[in-house]
């Protein structure tokens, strides 16, 4: 999933970068808002919305909101409104280990986490991608009513994950829903 | 990871077509020759791919029997070659494939299916009689012999975006590698019988793959093609096996010693049906697996783990209750089932059930990553507890 997105951002940046633009103090979404220091890029795809200072393949950050329902592209299971964080994480390994295009995935780290004071998880992985490239992730998801929301930071382990990581956790800080579905 | 197989071989033939085409001149235009290096070294990619990734299965002891059995199969054929070498892959599909240098890799999931080593012989046989035919290498030379001349000049110039080339290719490859499909059948047959093997059971492991596909609903081929093909394929087995002599004595399965060798392919391969949400593959395979072995804790637990993922109704829970119950009966030392158990009860607000098993839990495996997780749930439970104390106390 992590490449398609990181493809998807090159191919739109090799287009001319017509689908970023500077994210200007911060994103504001139908449901979520979140403050963004300024120099980052931001590529709205209604679905998610990627962020990016250097280029997606040295760091992004990716805010997604999905419906419950909506199937994953991988894993065969559904999150639900009543699952434990810590359920809600193992379906989320499960769909991202699963990934074709994703190899030597490994979790570091499986915690639960609270984002804007709402219940979820927190988990740190690394995987490489199809070039062996190793990427690490820090990956934050909750459950709230009927959507799923999720926020991530990731970049080359090597230098460009350490570099950034205190960054996305303080935007992490300054992540608020404004309205649930 | 998705299934792969005769249609990666035939991407990679594809490829090398391309990337011949493209190549330097310096070899003259010999037919397969550039084809063949090309083919080879991308095989010898990918398995270097495979080898650094996390995809293998990676039991010394497992590969060891897999490699013996094949091995016997290898020592009938009378031009012995000692390139075929065999290695498990860990993933739930029913699926195997060999690359033109002799590197089969055969996935857990098929593994798990069969019930004897007769039937992993014939699997073995089968992927043998591709590569010791040539298969794969005599595909590429139908490829470049019979591709359309006009074609071929067209992917010399622009191989990467002629449509008219894949299209040939294609249907040049489709059709052959049905003939190559079933003369594999035929020589994996033969192999079989003169390793003293039951050449019957490779019909069963074609009823494991018929039964998968038509479940899955799968429409690319897998091991053994599509499901027409499938069909003509096991009607043509079928036929060569009314033609030998039923009084010779094929009788050799080794149950014995492949249930012992597969026992613990089968449970891993039950976590990861559970893992993909193929509940369905998984709880077949834990009541065929529960039949041998009905002592075995870790089957009850994860029978619990489908009952309790599905989770579709109360019954289910109940059932996944009961099942981890009877793991922890068998073995009081797993902490899985009364991590999972507590949980349950948790979630289901009954804290007083679940502190017990929350806490042998986190007591059993003490380095487990979920810990972080249970330990939160302790602590609310002890708030909670001491919340009530202090306002039956206030009430006094």
């Amino acid at each position: 999933m992590n490449n398609r997105l990181i493809l998807l951002a090159l191919i739109v940046m090799i287009a001319g970068c017509a689908g970023w633009k500077p994210v200007d103090g911060g994103i504001q979404s139908e449901t979520y808002c979140v403050e963004v220091p300024g120099g980052w890029m931001k590529f709205d795809a209604g679905a998610y919305v990627m962020i990016s200072r250097d280029g997606p393949y040295l760091q992004y950050v990716l805010f997604q909101e999905r419906p419950l329902e909506r199937p994953f592209l991988y894993a065969r299971k559904r999150l639900t409104a009543d699952m434990l964080p810590q359920e809600a994480a193992q379906i989320i390994i499960d769909d991202l280990s699963s990934d074709p295009m994703v190899a030597n995935f490994t979790v570091i780290e499986n915690a639960p986490a609270a984002i804007d004071d709402h219940d979820g998880f927190r988990l740190l992985f690394r995987y490489r991608d199809p070039k062996g490239l190793t990427l690490k992730t820090a990956y934050y998801g909750f459950i709230q009513g009927q959507n799923y929301y999720s926020l991530r930071f990731t970049a080359p382990q090597r230098y460009y994950f350490d570099k950034d990581i205190d960054l996305f956790e303080s935007m992490l800080s300054k992540f608020h829903l404004v309205a649930a579905r | 990871m998705k299934p792969v197989g005769s249609l990666w071989i035939f991407w990679l033939i594809l490829t090398c077509l391309g990337t011949a085409a493209a190549a330097d001149e310096q070899f003259p235009r010999d037919p397969g020759k550039r084809d063949i290096q090309a083919l080879m070294e991308a095989a010898r990619a990918e398995e270097k791919r495979l080898e650094q990734s996390d995809a293998l299965y990676n039991d010394p002891k497992l590969d060891a029997y897999v490699n013996q059995v094949a091995m016997r199969l290898v020592a009938t054929v009378p031009e012995k070659d000692g390139g075929f070498r065999v290695k498990v892959i860990k993933d739930p599909h029913l699926n195997a494939f060999t690359y033109p240098d002799g590197f089969c890799y055969v996935y857990t999931g098929i593994l798990a299916r069969l019930e004897n080593e007769a039937q992993l012989a014939a699997l073995l046989a089968h992927e043998i009689a591709h590569y010791v035919n040539h298969h794969a290498i005599n595909g590429i030379r139908r490829l470049q012999h019979q591709a359309d001349p006009a074609a071929r000049d067209l992917a010399d110039e622009d191989p990467a975006s002629s449509a008219l080339v894949l299209q040939n290719v294609e249907s040049t490859w489709s059709g052959y590698r049905h003939e190559a499909e079933i003369e594999a059948d035929r020589e994996g047959l033969k192999l079989m019988m003169r390793a003293g093997y039951d050449p019957y059971e490779a019909l069963r492991l074609f009823g494991h793959l018929a039964e998968e596909m038509a479940r899955e609903k799968y429409h690319e081929p897998l091991f053994f093609g599509t499901h027409p093909r499938l069909q003509t394929r096991i009607e043509k087995c079928t036929e060569f096996l009314g033609s030998i002599d039923p009084t010779r004595g094929f009788r050799l399965n080794g149950e014995n010693r492949f249930g012992f060798m597969l026992r613990d392919v089968i449970l891993d391969n039950i976590s990861l049906d559970i893992q993909a949400g193929r509940f369905a593959q998984a709880r077949q395979a834990s009541e065929r697996f529960l039949a041998t072995y009905s002592d075995d804790a870790r089957v009850y637990y994860l029978l619990g783990e489908i009952y309790r993922q599905q989770g579709r109704d109360r019954d289910e829970s109940n059932r996944a209750e009961s099942f981890y119950k009877r793991a922890i009966d068998l073995d009081a030392g797993y902490p899985e089932p009364h991590r999972a158990l507590g949980l349950m009860y948790y979630k289901a607000g009954q804290s007083q059930q679940a502190q017990p098993y929350l806490e042998a839990s986190v007591f059993l495996a003490p380095n487990a990553q979920e810990n972080t997780y249970i330990r939160n749930y302790l602590k609310r439970i002890h708030s909670r507890d001491l919340r009530q104390e202090q306002f039956a106390y206030k009430k006094k």
